[in-house]
């Protein structure tokens, strides 16, 4: 399958921290990319870089055979590459729908084939049209974050970013949005790509994971190498996943 | 009998929607066209002539609300456009004669323009410096209109005689038809309201909203900030400058001084009329330029046989300090989260079996000093 988004040898130096040094990543068509890593290793970095909001201090990052590196996050959203935050995922001081509302910035040109086409479809996919009068911080924090994926989803995005979308659910939340994301990607024909430090979550949904320690790739797969690759094991998983692996 | 007492309590208090309509939509609907009324109400010509400044200011204040409550920016050189707009009216008016219809539009792009001059260099900052660049270029403008003596006639500023264009028999000049000028100035003030209205329906106040409450959000889901911050800026600025024309009109003479429009201390007071009336509200403005104008003449009427003017005015600075402080989200705001809290105190109170005056009590009390916070309607 040949990839959409190409990242090439990608660096960032934060006043003489490497972020990420010489990254080189693909993302294939209609996959969901797991991201994993200890903290600090690059993964949000990588993200930002990729959506411009930093600027990467070498390399370059390819969209659909386009170069998108140095683009403004608003000219790559518009074209089709979507992120998510961490925190301050969702607009406080609005209601559920004026949140997707504010999102939603109409159907973009030629995309007549979407599922979603408008608020409420989004409303209706993400589950959350029985609280859509409530305000954003009055909603339970698991259905928070599934907003937050919804004003990506309002965006249209070809390639969602992910960025740690079930960090501070419970284990039911975070296997309902474990079941989301599937969704946007089966259903919607969304490729995804998401940053997860639960590893059942990303074991689970991810068809290929790739491994950053240091702002470096140390490894790329699908689950069960990433699973046994002794690099990972000894740097990342560790005693953590030898022990959830033992539980099963 | 006490039955039928509290089958009408529950469905009051139960269904309080259909009675929001009626309890607080029409009354406030009502009180909307209680400005109509100004000419037969107000005594004096000296008081008309404020309600006609009250209707200015609403013009100028819905353009700020633009800018500094839709999309965040605290913009110090809101009245400077209005001062642009007032030039540009002037100057059309003295040198070519211009028609009132001409001058509306001209001196609204005038400074629409103005706002994006402006806008095109300060927008690439944001917060306090995007405030501080803001009030430099006010403070350049005023400058240049004090010194730009071949056009702007520097500090003697410009005086106009003329008055609006006559509509077929309809004089609106300010001596003989100030009423006639008050209507026209309203009907504006009027349609302001309405364009702030839609601009807050509409996908481009969203948006708006958006930048102001997450830019990193907004950006991330395709919106242009800095585009939509310097059309946000533009509506805002021809808001104020159409609010020029009737400024010019209406004073008869627009200079570059401290108490005109070309002053920071302007802008100020309007930032406070938004913050009185309510940042969250389309009605907001209004409310707030309402009491700024006739404020201290409700506290001179009432004091003023007692206290000199400028004690009723240390009064009327005090109270709208405290307004400030007790009610963060203006009057509107505090209104309508009192009524709220109302009708819940009130259901709940009933619910845990309190007669039905000490609910109403309870009820008019939490009212009055709402405890909870109302649903935000921003």
């Amino acid at each position: 399958m040949a990839p959409v988004l190409t990242v090439e040898r990608l660096s960032k130096n934060f006043s003489g921290v490497r972020a990420l040094e010489h990254l080189s990543l693909d993302v294939h068509e209609g996959e969901i990319l797991g991201l994993v890593g200890p903290n600090g290793s690059g993964k949000t970095t990588l993200f930002s870089c990729v959506t411009g909001f930093v600027r990467a201090t070498a390399g370059q990052v390819t969209w659909r055979g386009r170069d998108i590196t140095g683009l403004a996050p608003d000219q790559i959203a518009r074209l089709g590459v979507v992120r998510t935050f961490q925190q301050k995922m969702v607009f406080p001081k609005a209601t559920v729908r004026d949140n997707v509302e504010m999102a939603w910035q109409g159907l973009r040109d030629g995309a007549s084939d979407r599922v979603l086409t408008c608020c409420d479809d989004i409303l209706h996919f993400l589950g959350l049209a029985d609280v859509e009068d409530r305000l954003a911080t009055e909603i339970p924090f698991g259905s928070a974050r599934k907003l937050g994926v919804g004003l990506a989803l309002a965006a249209q995005p070809q390639l969602l970013l992910l960025d740690e979308p079930a960090a501070g659910l419970n284990q039911d939340e975070s296997r309902e949005l474990g079941r989301l994301i599937t969704r946007i990607a089966r259903e919607l024909a969304v490729t995804v790509c998401v940053i997860e430090h639960d590893m059942h979550l990303v074991m689970a949904i991810s068809n290929r994971i790739a491994v950053l320690h240091a702002g470096r790739k140390i490894a790329e797969g699908k689950p069960d190498e990433i699973a046994n690759d002794p690099d990972v094991i000894s740097v990342y998983l560790g005693e953590k996943f030898a022990r959830s692996r033992s539980s099963q | 009998m006490a039955t039928a007492i509290g089958r009408l309590t529950s469905s009051i208090t139960t269904q309080y929607p259909p009675l929001d309509l009626l309890t607080v939509r029409l009354p406030l609907a009502a009180l909307l066209f209680v400005p109509l009324l100004a000419p037969p109400l107000l005594p004096t010509s000296r008081l008309l002539s404020l309600a006609v400044t009250a209707a200015i200011y609403v013009i100028v204040a819905n353009g700020l609300h633009v800018i500094f409550s839709y999309t965040g920016q605290l913009s110090l050189a809101h009245t400077t456009l209005w001062g642009l707009g007032a030039y540009t009216a002037a100057l059309l008016i003295t040198h070519y004669d211009a028609p009132t219809l001409a001058l509306l539009p001209a001196a609204g792009l005038g400074a629409a323009l103005g706002a994006v001059a402006i806008g095109i260099p300060a927008f690439r900052t944001a917060g306090f410096s995007f405030a501080i660049i803001t009030f430099s270029f006010a403070e350049i403008m005023r400058l240049v209109a004090n010194n730009w003596t071949s056009v702007t006639e520097g500090s003697l500023g410009i005086t106009v005689f003329d008055a609006p264009t006559p509509l077929g028999p309809i004089k609106f000049d300010t001596f003989n038809h100030l009423e006639n000028f008050y209507y026209l100035t309203l009907a504006f003030a009027y349609l302001s309201l309405v364009a702030l209205w839609l601009i807050r329906q509409s996908r481009l106040g969203k948006t708006f909203i958006a930048i102001r409450e997450n830019e990193a959000l907004a950006r991330s889901v395709g919106i242009n900030v800095y585009l939509h911050k310097l059309l946000a800026f533009a509506i805002s600025g021809f808001f104020a400058g159409v609010a020029g024309v009737f400024f010019v009109y209406h004073q008869k003479h627009i200079e570059p001084g401290p108490l005109s429009p070309f002053g920071a201390f302007f802008t100020i007071q309007f930032l406070l009329m938004i913050l009185i009336g309510g940042r969250f509200s389309v009605l907001g403005p209004v409310i707030g330029a309402a009491v700024v104008v006739f404020g201290p003449e409700v506290v001179n009427g009432i004091l003023g046989d007692v206290l000199t003017l400028s004690r009723t005015q240390i009064i009327f600075g005090s109270l709208l300090a405290i307004s400030v402080l007790t009610a963060p989200r203006g009057i509107v705001g505090q209104a309508s989260a009192g009524y709220q809290n109302f009708f819940a105190v009130l259901r709940q109170s009933r619910e845990r079996g309190r007669s039905w005056p000490v609910s109403a009590a309870l009820a008019l009390a939490s009212s009055i000093v709402p405890v909870g916070r109302g649903k935000q309607d921003s």
